[in-house]
């Protein structure tokens, strides 16, 4: 029994169409019934919002093509111009009438012009009395084109008086759309997230030949019992899956279990999954890195991530110039004499600091400084003389050149420049430790 | 030195200050002065406290003490003269520019008041001194005393450091008695050779004098070398410690002389003697032996960079006439307040290559001069550029265009800068290609052309806002205010071709500033334009209907220029 039906279609394309697309079954009828019959019109825009991987782009492609449905669709993200856009709309658009040949390429520039030159192409045989279909995804780089885009596109119908409608697909909610002065309100409509039962059931939808459904079933199961709580995705899980039933089934492969063992393929895939979970989901280390471990069989963690290469080398006084930057971004102004100066006195970090200044610098982040600042800190943590030359300021230029360093305010380059350090603790230990420079001593958050 | 001078005429004998000056100065500062300028007394204080380690704190010494003071001026003075060593990190951290400034309106009200009378302006600086010294040994005494008072023994054998530390007006003295046992101990080294000469000082004060100041710096000079910088960066801990930001109330309005317009100031500028002609001439005839060499290095591939005191503008103006002749060269004035990197691109397509017709975008023109040089290897452009790091030029694009310009096999740079953070606009990639070669240049010469374009506080400013003091002026406002000057820019721009055009009535331009949230409320707006009134951004007119018309007296490609630079900024 077919949840789908519409007169205009026969029942087979429906069903057809109802098994390419699970679990969407009511948004689909809905969208049937706003399209109605071909040479009914239709709303003049849709506006259709979700997640991300919450099946817009595909539902609403599966449905265009297996209903047969005149129709353009165009990323917004690839046209990123307005120009490129509706040139592209065009194009796409002269494929459907054969009658004009592939001929030139029609040149667009402005809005007018496209909406005098889109009823010139609609107006031929084929796309005369059915509604024509223009459906945007990544809608939202609208918002980045020209003013009068957006709400062009809403009331195409009604200037071009053509049965079109134009079908926006976005991430974002429509309230961020709203142009100030106002535009034609588009009919909003929401794509839910899959929830745990509707993701076993897709992924589970397409299993390898050589093993039974159950099999993979279980198998998905799992996957999702680990990867669920930090990931809904379903094209990241999908991709998961794909990487890891390889190992899954190492077990049936060498004879150690059969397919029914579901406690043993668990012992055996759960921790290998969690391995998973913090590398090749964060990207630390690539796919076919990942593949190619499996099948050499080595230590998941013998594998450098890219985020173990956080070590640069740099020349010497770049190196202090960089830990004197740190100190000065993470430490108050205030306690710049009790670090630097040799005979300083005692003073109570308690009583001697202001209220907001006793919470850590560290999870506020850093603070900016300037110049003159920075290189006290730096004559004065150095052992030996540093001479002020071009090469020193340069290599603060190139600091920041390199983002290890970034200029706050860019009012004036020479006047005053004031700096923040963007560098990890980490980093800046590892740094210290190669100059013997031991930096915990002298960041006010760690006395 | 003047130290026997000092000591043979006795305490009140002062060659080269005016007694008015001196009174004045006594007169007007006298209390006010300790107590409000702290940190400036500061400064004064920690300098004569190094020079004068052996006044006692004795109130019968007194006498001997202002004695010396007179002495020790004299070697202050003429220290910033013979060796520039002298200069203490006190006057690079601190903030002298209000002093500063007034100190010129005084030199040239009196140079107005008394033309005939030569006084030289380094000299200007004592009366000043004189006035303030007093009060401040006083004050460190009486200080001393008091802290003290219970360790009579230490009296002469108290460390530098820790004189220092009392000397300086410190809000939380207590915290300091605690240490100041410890302290003392510590620097051992130091004590020693204080106190040979503070025992030499109470036999015979003013020759202490002569063997506290300069016997020590012949002798120790390597150690006083390897210290400065210590110093140095110490002093700008402790003068940034106390987070009070003290800011002098001496505006320019409380001078009584009126305000001098830029070239009566110019004219009496210019009569100020050059003091040292000769040996100036001779240090610019040993600059001018090595253009030869600049040429060669030039056409090895080399850049030449020209840093150092004074204006290196006649230097390089002698070496385009005296070298330059017969090829083809241009000249960029980059203190000239509206020059920008297209000009210079311009002038170049222009006029050397012969081009006729515009370009979209900077880089663009960049690439087309680049594959004319690469066509044609004969053609040779020498760029001389006076002031690479003025305003105008020293942005990051600005640089990048002419560091590539100048990685041009038939492009031969010769450049002078003058800031003291000037490498900072370069990092690897930029220097890499310039190719500099640094050579020092000081030639002390007057900063005449380059400062003439300066709105300087003195004069009165003329004529219509150049694009370097419009960006200046606006980068102090905040940022809906510059949003507000911005509206009002573009609006004139689309504007420029009516020319009936009145300006921007009042209401007119609230509304527009209501719609982009830029102000809140009509009296926000007037005060917003009132300030911009007080800076000559914008003039005001009545209209024929009696209402306000707001435009902005600056023309038309000035204002084009500084949207665009805004926009690059933004």
């Amino acid at each position: 029994m077919p949840n789908l039906e519409h007169p205009a279609y026969p029942a087979a394309t429906l069903l057809h169409l109802e098994s390419l697309v699970p679990c969407r079954e009511s948004q689909v009828s809905l969208l049937l019934s706003i399209f109605g019959e071909r040479q009914q019109f239709s709303l003049p825009s849709i506006f259709i919002y979700g997640h991300t991987s919450s099946g817009k782009t595909y539902v609403m492609q599966t449905l265009l093509n297996t209903l047969q449905l005149p129709h353009v669709f165009v990323n917004c993200v690839e046209y990123f111009s307005s120009r490129l856009l509706l040139e592209e709309i065009l194009i796409q658009l002269q494929s459907y009438s054969s009658k004009i040949e592939q001929s030139s390429h029609v040149p667009c520039d402005s809005l007018n012009d496209f909406v005098g030159l889109f009823k010139q192409v609609v107006a031929s045989q084929e796309l005369q009395d059915q509604t024509l279909y223009i459906v945007l995804d990544r809608a939202e780089q609208l918002r980045e084109m020209e003013a009068n885009i957006l709400p062009a596109f809403l009331r195409l119908q009604e200037l071009t008086d053509r049965n079109v409608t134009v079908v926006l697909l976005s991430e974002i909610v429509w309230e961020l759309f709203r142009p100030s002065i106002g535009c034609f309100e588009p009919f909003t409509l929401y794509f839910p997230d899959y929830s745990i039962g509707h993701l076993q059931k897709i992924l589970s939808q397409n299993h390898p030949p050589e093993y039974s459904a159950d099999f993979y079933a279980a198998y998905i199961n799992i996957l999702l019992g680990v990867f669920y709580m930090v990931c809904r995705d379903l094209k990241e899980l999908q991709h998961l899956a794909v990487l890891n039933f390889s190992k899954y089934c190492e077990p049936v492969v060498r004879g150690e279990a059969n397919e029914r063992d579901t406690r043993k393929l668990w012992k055996n895939i759960e921790p290998h999954l969690k391995k998973a979970m913090q590398t090749v989901y964060l990207r630390e280390i690539s796919s076919s890195q990942w593949e190619s471990f499996q099948r050499g069989s080595g230590e998941p963690g013998q594998l450098k991530g890219l985020s173990a290469h956080t070590h640069v080398e740099l020349p010497y006084y770049s190196k202090f110039l960089l830990i004197a930057a740190y100190l000065a971004s993470y430490n108050p102004v205030r306690t710049d004499k009790r670090f630097f100066l040799k005979h300083h006195g005692k003073i109570r970090k308690t009583n001697f600091m202001k209220k907001q200044e006793k919470t850590s610098n560290h999870l506020l982040g850093p603070k900016p400084f300037p110049l003159d600042r920075l290189l006290a800190i730096l004559y004065s943590i150095v052992d030996n003389r540093v001479p002020p030359t071009a090469n020193i300021f340069s290599q603060i230029t190139s600091l920041v050149t390199l983002q290890l360093l970034s200029m706050v305010g860019h009012n004036d380059q020479l006047d005053g420049p004031q700096y923040k350090c963007t560098v990890s603790l980490d980093f800046i230990r590892a740094i210290a430790r190669t100059v013997n420079f031991d930096i915990i001593k002298y960041l006010y958050d760690f006395l | 030195m003047s130290q026997p001078e000092g000591k043979v005429s006795g305490a009140l004998e002062v060659k080269f200050v005016p007694d008015e000056a001196v009174l004045s100065h006594i007169a007007d500062d006298a209390g006010i002065k300790v107590r409000k300028d702290k940190a400036q007394l500061a400064v004064s204080v920690k300098r004569f406290a190094k020079k004068l380690e052996n006044i006692s704190d004795d109130e019968a010494q007194e006498i001997l003490a202002e004695e010396n003071y007179v002495a020790a001026l004299g070697t202050c003075a003429q220290d910033p003269v013979g060796n520039g060593s002298g200069v203490s990190g006190g006057e690079v951290y601190s903030f002298q520019t209000p002093k500063c400034s007034s100190k010129m309106a005084e030199l040239a009200s009196e140079l107005a008041q008394t033309p005939g009378q030569s006084v030289a302006a380094d000299h200007f600086k004592c009366p000043e001194k004189t006035a303030k010294t007093p009060q401040s040994s006083k004050r460190s005494g009486s200080n001393k005393v008091q802290q003290r008072s219970k360790k009579k023994e230490f009296l002469s054998t108290t460390p530098y450091r820790l004189r220092k530390r009392l000397a300086a007006p410190d809000s939380c003295l207590e915290s300091e008695s605690e240490y100041s046992a410890s302290c003392s101990e510590e620097d051992d080294e130091e004590d020693q050779k204080e106190v040979s000469t503070v025992l030499s000082g109470q036999k015979t004060p003013a020759k202490a004098t002569a063997a506290a100041t300069s016997p020590p710096r012949n002798a120790l000079a390597k150690k006083i070398k390897e210290e400065k910088m210590s110093s140095l960066v110490e002093e700008y801990f402790e003068a940034h410690s106390s987070s009070k930001v003290l800011t002098s109330n001496r505006t320019l309005q409380k001078l009584q002389t009126r305000r001098l317009n830029q070239k009566t100031l110019h004219d009496l500028l210019k009569k100020a003697p050059l003091a040292y002609a000769a040996e100036m001439k001779k240090l610019s005839q040993q600059h001018e032996s090595l253009f030869s060499k600049w040429m060669l290095q030039l056409h090895l591939g080399f850049n030449i960079i020209l840093y150092g005191l004074g204006s290196k503008r006649d230097l390089l103006e002698k070496f385009r006439t005296s070298v330059l002749q017969d090829s083809a060269h241009l000249v960029v004035n980059g203190y000239f307040p509206s020059i920008t990197v297209r000009s210079i691109l311009n002038s170049i397509t222009e006029e050397v290559l012969d081009h006729i017709g515009s370009f979209r975008s900077p880089l663009g023109q960049l690439e087309f001069i680049h594959k004319r040089f690469k066509e044609d290897a004969s053609l040779e452009l020498y760029v001389l550029i006076h002031n690479l790091d003025s305003q105008m030029l020293r942005g990051e694009r600005s640089q990048q265009i002419l560091a590539q310009l100048s990685s041009l096999p038939g492009v031969y740079l010769i450049a002078s800068i003058d800031h003291i953070n000037a490498p900072l606009m370069w990092d690897q990639a930029k220097l890499r290609l310039y190719n500099w070669l640094w050579y020092e240049t000081t030639t002390f010469n007057p900063y005449v052309e380059e400062t003439s374009y300066e709105n300087s506080l003195l004069g009165q400013q003329s004529g219509s806002l150049a694009l370097s003091s419009l960006t200046h002026v606006l980068r102090s406002l905040t940022l809906n205010a510059r949003g507000i000057f911005r509206l009002l820019a573009r609006y004139q721009l689309e504007n420029k071709d009516n020319t009936s055009y009145p300006g921007l009535s009042f209401q007119d331009f609230y509304q527009q500033c209501r719609e982009a949230f830029l102000v809140n409320s009509d009296l926000t707006l007037r005060a917003q334009l009132t300030e911009f009134r007080d800076h000559k951004l914008i003039r005001t007119k009545r209209g024929a209907d009696g209402v306000e018309y707001l435009f902005i007296p600056v023309d038309d490609s000035t204002l084009t220029d500084f949207l665009e630079k805004e926009d690059e900024d933004v």
